[in-house]
Parts: structure tokens; C-alpha cells; sequence
């Protein structure tokens, strides 16, 4: 036991085992795979990616739905707010089936980083 | 009515085992809650046994539990920084709570706890409230730019908050609808072509035959189910980092 401790002491003047502990900070930073692209999914990605586009789509449709139905319960606007309410929520769905397959520029997954430039900004 | 054997809807009923009433409500203790409790049995004693050696070179156990910390870490680091660390705690508890339960589900006989909807929305909402709450709590109104996207022209910023809003109140829909829907059409399609298969062998030597192309559809159905289960805590746990990314840098 003290040998064992003496050994890891020892540890910060070895300069293999220095490099060893670069090369592993090094592995730790590299940044992984972005999402969906990882090894533990690289052969199904695309099952995952549909589920996700599926539900996606179809979550901001139910949404919209039940706002524009709520809002007709309690103010009587039938079937108003239902049909606005539901072109809004199936815009939002495209939105998000577009956020996920990468088109539209994703605020959301932008990551730590501060955001990119927006392609928007260029047309003024 | 069909027959228990075949029903695929049949392992999804919620059976009461200890009957429990408080004031009216009913909290009785179920199947679901059984194995509910199993699984996060199952979870702390790994991860204690895993822990509990703690050498360089780590043995089974260890490694993983090792594995999966490293793996929930990497994924929260990437999508949401260093500063989103402070929630390890809830992501990982979320990622091996329905990975857990979702391999469980795949145990014959065993009720998947994540193939209710309940279970599915109760984690979803819990994700979302974390979100909302801290993001308020963090930037203060600031959070609400997450609805107003910059570089829109001034006309349309409130029909773009508005599907902006809707957008926002859909995730925690589609996040407990998708790990739901997995898991329950996952279960209803292995569990139809079972059935298949003890239809036709009841059929005499020609069912017989016949019941080799379900039972190899099952084989293969099961494999896939124990990549669906893996890939829905996966996803779970992404989308929940990303949205936790929100509420640390909401509107960047």
C-alpha cells in the first residue's frame, strides 16, 4: 500500500505518464459526434431521426389545436380561434420538423457558444 | 374477447397489488409502481456496486458505471456547456431511470413502465419546468427573447412569437409522446406477431411452417426493440440538454 502511494506520487514527474495525462485531457476535449451522428447510432440514425420529425410535427398540430379549441371554450369564438390556432400550430410544427432536419437555423442546438451570425442579418 | 395469451394490449393493464386509499384519491400500489421501485433498485445497486471498488483498472460494474456517467456527461457538456453541469444530477438520473425501465421492458413478463403515458409526460413536464423555472430564474425576463428571434422584420415578430410559443409548449408533448409511443407500438408489434406464431402452430404440421416467418420477425423485432429502447433514453436525454441549453443562454 504505501509502495502504491509513493508510485502515485511519483506519477507527476514521470513524463510518460505526463503525456499520458495530456493525451487524455486531449481525448476529453475533443468534442463527440453532434447528435444523431454518434457511434451508438450510427446505423439507425435515420428510425431516430423520423421518430423525432414525426412527433415533432405532429406535438405542434396538438398544440395548436388545443390553445385554438380553449380559447373558443371560453370566449365563444367558434370555430375561430380553432382554425387560426391550428394553421399557427401546423407553422410551428413545420418549424420545428425544419429545426430538427437542420434547415432552418436552429437557435435551440445553437450550443454554449454565442450565436452565429444569422443569414437574415446580411439583407438589410 | 381475445385470448390473454394473445392480446397485445393485455400487458399494459395496470393491476392493483396493494389497495391504497387516501381521503378519496386513489394512490394504490401497482404493477407500474412495483416496478417502478425495481428499477430504481436496480440502478442505485449497480451504480453502488460500481462505485464501491473505485481501482484504476475498473471491473465490470465499474466500467458501467463509468461508461454511462461519461456518456450522460459528454452529452450534456457538448449541448449545453460547462455551465449546464449543474444539472448532471437530473439528466442522469433521467437517462438511467428510462433506459432502465425501457431494458426492463424488454424482460418477458415484466411491465414497461415507460409505455404509459402518464409516466412519460409526468418526466417531460418535470424537464420542462426545470427549463422554464430556471430560465426565469437565471435571466429574468431576458428569457423571453427565446420567443422573439432576432433579425425578423418588425410586421411579422408577433405571428413568429406566437408559433415561436407554440413551438415551445409543443417539446414537452413530443418529448413524452415519442418515448411513449416507442415503447408501446414496439410492445403491441412484438407482442402481435407472438401471437401469430401461437395461432398457427395450433393449426397442425402445416401451421407449423408457417409459423417459422413471425417467429423470425419476433427474433429480429427484439433486437430492434433493445436499439429502441437504448436510442429513446438517448434521445430523452439530448433533447433534455438542449433545452436546458435554452434556459442557460436563452436568445444568445
Amino acid at each position: 500500500m504505501a509502495q502504491d502511494d509513493e508510485r502515485l506520487d511519483d506519477a507527476g514527474s514521470d513524463p510518460r505518464l505526463k503525456a499520458l495525462g495530456e493525451k487524455l485531457a486531449e481525448a476529453r476535449r475533443a468534442p463527440s459526434e453532434p447528435e444523431g451522428g454518434g457511434p451508438q447510432s450510427s446505423g439507425l440514425s435515420g428510425f431516430g431521426q423520423a421518430m423525432k420529425v414525426g412527433s415533432e410535427f405532429v406535438a405542434g398540430v396538438i398544440v395548436g389545436f388545443v390553445i385554438g379549441y380553449t380559447i373558443d371554450r371560453l370566449f365563444g369564438t367558434t370555430p375561430w380561434g380553432m382554425i387560426v390556432f391550428l394553421l399557427l400550430g401546423f407553422a410551428a410544427g413545420t418549424l420545428n420538423v425544419m429545426r430538427a432536419a437542420g434547415v432552418a437555423k436552429d437557435p435551440f442546438a445553437a450550443g454554449p457558444r454565442s450565436a452565429p451570425e444569422r443569414t437574415r442579418d446580411g439583407e438589410d | 374477447m381475445a385470448d390473454v395469451r394473445t392480446d397485445p394490449i393485455h400487458q399494459f393493464g395496470i393491476q392493483k397489488l396493494v389497495d391504497i386509499n387516501i381521503e378519496g384519491y386513489d394512490v394504490s400500489f401497482t404493477n407500474s409502481s412495483l416496478f417502478m421501485i425495481l428499477t430504481l433498485v436496480v440502478i442505485a445497486l449497480v451504480l453502488l456496486w460500481g462505485s464501491s471498488s473505485r481501482s484504476v483498472v475498473p471491473g465490470r460494474a465499474q466500467t458501467v458505471a463509468e461508461l454511462s456517467y461519461e456518456f450522460v456527461a459528454n452529452t450534456l457538456r457538448t449541448s449545453a456547456g460547462e455551465g449546464g453541469m449543474r444539472f448532471m444530477p437530473l439528466v442522469f438520473s433521467l437517462f438511467m431511470f428510462v433506459l432502465t425501465a425501457n431494458i426492463f421492458g424488454m424482460v418477458p413478463y415484466f411491465f414497461t413502465v415507460t409505455s404509459h403515458i402518464i409516466v412519460t409526460a409526468a418526466l417531460a413536464l418535470l424537464v420542462i419546468f426545470t427549463v422554464t423555472i430556471y430560465g426565469f430564474y437565471k435571466n429574468g425576463t431576458r428569457f423571453l427573447r427565446l420567443f422573439v428571434p432576432s433579425g425578423v422584420p418588425a410586421p411579422i415578430v408577433p405571428l413568429v412569437t406566437v408559433i415561436e410559443i407554440i413551438s415551445f409548449l409543443s417539446r414537452p408533448l413530443s418529448l413524452a409522446v415519442r418515448l411513449f409511443a416507442n415503447m408501446l407500438a414496439g410492445h403491441i408489434t412484438l407482442k402481435v406477431f407472438a401471437g401469430f406464431v401461437v395461432t398457427l402452430t395450433g393449426l397442425g404440421a402445416f401451421g407449423f411452417l408457417g409459423a417459422l416467418l413471425p417467429l423470425i420477425m419476433v427474433v429480429a423485432l427484439t433486437a430492434l426493440e433493445f436499439l429502441v429502447a437504448f436510442l429513446q433514453a438517448y434521445v430523452f436525454t439530448i433533447l433534455t440538454c438542449m433545452y436546458l441549453n435554452d434556459a442557460l443562454h436563452p436568445g444568445h
